[in-house]
């Protein structure tokens, strides 16, 4: 496994979590914190994504 | 692969759908989640006619798209997935009351949490068909020809890579514990906002992993580990800042960033 394939699962498991952090600060009607998280799990996930694809995006 | 697929038993199902596939799969947990979250939803007390037809569109939907599954390939897939969420999401906004904690208990909640788990989770993961010569997932050794005899080659071909069940179980365990969130609230238009979040971002990243998993099994040559970090910098670069970003306003300006 190449050191791109772990940073790729790294970023992964960090979009979880901001995901995580996102809703639970949704829940708690904390809303600029959740936008915060929920844009950096998504920022995140897309990067772990880009890491791996064999192909550019259609 | 013809040869493998004559192979197999024949069922009079096997004649009525020949090529059900990832669409099929996703539709058992599909149906579990719209029975145990959508349908008590639509049938509530005071659930207006809207929510009850946006149910019975539901499960329409996710028929449809099954049977036009050999037709559409994975856009069915995508079809059914976005129909019954956005089925769900109509017909709780129709009727947001029977989302609160007022109405739905704890056992309720779980079985919800984990028929949407579980529908993700078969939404995401990719088609295996019997019939197609592209049913060859996984590029063994032992399924390449000169191996042992067709039995030994039709046995590796299903075999999985190791690590594949922890990319599965990660995943698996990050939708559940989102979908863990959130079901104190008593607002209805919050709980349902909430749900819908939560639900996409399980979705999301069961989609991701899977991407990473099956990366491994691609065909084609992957370009090299600079190329793909140089495709990924941009998103890099800015996942990195909104990291700085989120730092400096923690430690300076307002300590809300974090959640607990």
């Amino acid at each position: 496994m190449a050191l791109v394939d772990l940073l790729a699962i790294v970023v992964l498991l960090g979009a979880a979590v901001a995901f995580f952090f996102g809703s639970t600060a949704l829940a708690r009607s904390e809303d600029l914190s959740a936008a915060y998280w929920l844009v950096v799990g998504t920022l995140a996930m897309r990067s772990a994504v880009h890491l791996v694809r064999t192909a550019p995006e259609r | 692969m013809t040869e493998d697929a004559d192979a197999l038993p024949r069922s009079p199902a096997r004649f009525v759908f020949p090529e059900l596939g990832a669409a099929a799969q996703a539709a058992v947990p599909g149906f579990y989640a719209w029975g145990v979250t959508i349908m008590p939803a639509a049938w509530s007390r005071g659930a207006p006619a809207i929510a009850k037809v946006s149910a019975i569109f539901g499960v329409i939907a996710l028929v449809g798209f099954v049977l036009a599954e050999p037709r559409l390939g994975w856009r069915a897939r995508i079809g059914g997935v976005w129909s019954l969420l956005l089925a769900g999401v109509a017909t709780w906004a129709a009727a947001p009351a029977a989302l609160s904690a007022f109405h739905l208990d704890a056992v309720h909640g779980i079985a919800g949490m984990f028929g949407w788990g579980v529908f993700a989770f078969a939404s995401a993961g990719p088609a295996i068909r019997r019939s197609s010569p592209s049913a060859a997932p996984l590029p063994d050794p032992r399924a390449l020809p000169g191996a042992a005899s067709p039995a030994a080659a039709r046995q590796a071909r299903v075999r999985l890579r190791r690590g594949d069940h922890l990319y599965i179980a990660g995943a698996l365990a990050a939708a559940i514990a989102l979908q863990t969130v959130g079901w104190s609230i008593t607002v209805p238009e919050r709980a349902l906002f909430v749900r819908l979040v939560t639900l996409m971002a399980g979705i999301a990243l069961l989609g991701a992993s899977a991407e990473l998993a099956t990366a491994r099994y691609a065909k084609r040559r992957r370009p090299s580990a600079r190329g793909r970090l140089r495709r990924a910098m941009p998103l890099l670069v800015g996942l990195l800042v909104a990291a700085l970003i989120g730092v400096l306003l923690a430690s300076t300006i307002v300590p809300w960033l974090l959640p607990f």
